[in-house]
């Protein structure tokens, strides 16, 4: 195993593999920042490329553009409020505002160093955990993926910063979008009142282009400002990051990092999933929780760190037994079986020199991203200078080819419109994005796994025994309880001090 | 229009949007109705919640009136624009369209001076982004484009 360690750490930082992880990773940037097309695209369109090369170039090449676009998401999210992935629209919530306040390439290169950390406490979990974690995400059946989907949902308290029932309300409204479409138990069409193209449900990235990018476009077309924001590049601004990231992130990053890891090992669950989640915790254990939402730079580090880490950790079961866990892995487990490797064990004992240097690959492609990004960043950041109408009328053509893509059908396109004049006079009359976003990703998980855990219990004949007394769904509905309860605490709390300094 | 009676509004649309869900989810077959119908009432329930809120704690609401100020022109020919471009890219392709796109909608959004110094930097941003668009899409990542009788 050592031996195999030592030949993956060298065939890692061969020149030849470092250019085209370079290359892959610049590729990758760019399509998670380009709103619609998304890291599975990417890789599925580089697993051709890799027939000619030596498996474990290939692997390498394909690593990189994974990691490359989860990062690349944050760009498009930080500097135009448009997620480039969906695992970037908690990065919105803090980024967008830190560009308005001329603090763009502040929330850039924090996205970028954290994005990093994040990818490579991921990897190193990859490296050191991947057979006890493989079994712990065997352990997730469907009522444990209802309580993570609940689990997930307890975060709209907290983006609710207005009005918390239309918080809740957008974060239901969310759910009840989801639901469009076939249903998953009887395999029957509902909501669709009739008219064919909804049989296909409310597709994931065209509403979410349209919520938060076409939407952004007509808030830019309405406030009628020459530039989207002030900016001007600031001197020592990596300096400012680090010693900031050294001081204050530690514990976050560590939190969110590893969250993400966890999130990542279980299938179904992705990026996104994590970074909601991470976010959530980053507020809740935040000594200033007010200023999340309103461009607090710890909400970039949660939800950057945590969904970098997935990238890694969602390969663990990939690895380990051969289970693609994500649609990502999926492609990775077609390129694995071209190049002849058999995945799960005994890929680490017939083909360890391939395994290890796949998995130390992706520790060098975080650290080659750190310099990739940079110059990346320093590029995308020239968006602020061209006039905002300019960007409005480019935004719409780019969300248009953005929403098509995914599955070539022109009705995105209308979703996408639908859903970006709804989400503009939403958020006029204080109805965030965010809830409405976090309930039609959460929608699909909650639905799948409330649905088999009923006919679970059915089976079993224990409603209880089913969704209560397992040991991973109590640990889930405790931290449920805790998320909704402990914010309550902390303003109860704080309102009683504010009171006694105030008599 | 004051956010009081627009929270009027918005959820006795949504409370009407809950009575069409709940009806159409009674035909479905058990168990499958219980998540929908779950969703339903509990969204149906936050919509009378925030009624209940808008009558009887006025105050609790964010003050102001929220259209206040709004550009109706800009917002409505960025959306009847971006209609009429669907119609069209449909009917002759997605590069030709967008690029006149690109073109009236920006010129629309913009100080509207005519000229021809002005339509021709706007035709050299249309040719350089679909340029771009076309490079990377089409050429590096091959991803399909609305069909048309053009391009």
């Amino acid at each position: 195993m050592l031996a195999d360690f030592f030949i993956g750490f060298q065939n890692a930082l061969h020149p030849m593999n470092i250019l085209i992880m370079s290359l892959a990773l610049a590729g990758g940037i760019a399509i998670g920042t380009l709103p619609g097309l998304s890291a599975t695209m990417g890789v599925a369109l580089l697993v051709p490329l890799t027939f000619g090369m030596d498996p474990a170039t290939g692997l390498l090449m394909l690593g990189a553009m994974y990691t490359g676009a989860i990062y690349g998401g944050a760009n498009s999210a930080i500097l135009i409020n448009t997620p480039g992935t969906p695992s970037a629209v908690c990065t919105t919530f803090d980024g967008y505002p830190l560009t308005k306040q001329g603090k763009a390439d502040e929330a850039l290169f924090t996205a970028l160093v954290s994005s990093v950390i994040g990818g490579i406490i991921g990897t190193i979990f990859l490296l050191v955990a991947t057979q006890p974690l493989a079994l712990v995400s065997l352990k997730f059946g469907s009522p444990e993926y209802f309580w993570m989907a609940i689990f997930g949902l307890t975060i709209i308290s907290s983006l609710s910063e207005g009005n918390m029932i239309k918080g809740l309300l957008g974060g239901v409204l969310g759910l009840l979008l989801a639901t469009i479409g076939i249903d998953p138990v009887t395999g029957h069409s509902r909501f669709i009142f009739d008219y064919r193209p909804l049989i296909g449900g409310i597709t994931l990235i065209p509403a979410m282009i349209g919520f938060f990018s076409f939407a952004q476009v007509l808030t830019l077309v309405d406030e009628n400002q020459k530039y989207l924001a002030e900016y001007s590049p600031n001197k020592g601004v990596i300096g400012k990051v680090f010693g900031h990231m050294l001081k204050f992130s530690k514990k976050n990053l560590l939190r969110s990092s590893l969250i993400g890891t966890f999130v990542g090992i279980l299938p179904g669950a992705g990026g996104n999933v994590a970074s909601f989640v991470a976010y959530n915790e980053a507020k809740r254990w935040s000594k200033n929780p007010e200023t999340f939402g309103k461009g607090e730079i710890e909400g970039v580090v949660a939800s950057e760190s945590s969904n970098n880490a997935t990238v890694s950790s969602s390969l663990i079961p990939l690895l380990s037994l051969g289970i693609p866990g994500s649609p990502v892995a999926a492609v990775l487990l077609g390129g694995l079986l071209i190049h002849g490797l058999q995945p799960g064990a005994k890929l680490f004992i017939q083909t360890g020199d391939i395994a290890y240097t796949f998995i130390i690959g992706l520790i060098v492609a975080n650290l080659l991203m750190l310099f990739i990004g940079f110059l990346g960043m320093r590029l995308f950041a020239q968006v602020l200078n061209v006039p905002s109408h300019y960007i409005a009328t480019i935004v719409i053509v780019l969300s248009v080819i953005g929403s098509y893509a995914i599955r070539n059908n022109l009705f995105d396109i209308v979703i996408m419109i639908v859903c970006g004049i709804v989400g503009f006079i939403t958020l006029k009359v204080g109805f965030e994005p965010g809830p409405l976003v976090l309930g039609l990703i959460l929608g699909t998980l909650a639905e799948e796994g409330f649905s088999l855990s009923l006919l679970m219990a059915k089976a079993s004949g224990s409603m209880f025994g089913t969704f209560v007394a397992r040991p991973i769904s109590a640990f889930l509905i405790f931290m449920c309880i805790m998320a909704i309860v402990s914010p309550i605490y902390v303003r109860v709390k704080k309102s009683r001090k504010n009171k006694l300094e105030n008599a | 229009m004051s956010m009081r009676k627009i929270n009027y509004i918005i959820s006795t649309l949504i409370l009407a949007l809950c009575y069409f869900f709940w009806n159409d989810a009674a035909g479905i077959r058990p168990p499958a109705h219980i998540y929908p119908q779950t969703v339903i009432a509990v969204t149906a329930f936050l919509a009378f919640a925030l009624l209940i809120q808008s009558i009887f704690f006025p105050k609790a609401l964010i003050q102001g009136k929220p259209f206040e100020g709004t550009k109706y022109s800009r917002v409505i020919t960025s959306i009847i624009a971006t209609i009429v471009y669907y119609f069209v890219l449909k009917a002759i392709g997605f590069y030709v369209s967008s690029f006149f796109f690109i073109i009236i909608l920006t010129w629309l959004l913009g100080d509207r001076r005519v000229g021809l110094k002005i339509f021709a930097k706007l035709g050299i941003l249309g040719i350089v982004v679909m340029g771009l668009v076309y490079a990377a899409f089409k050429i590096f990542l091959k991803v399909p484009t609305p069909p048309g009788i053009l391009f």
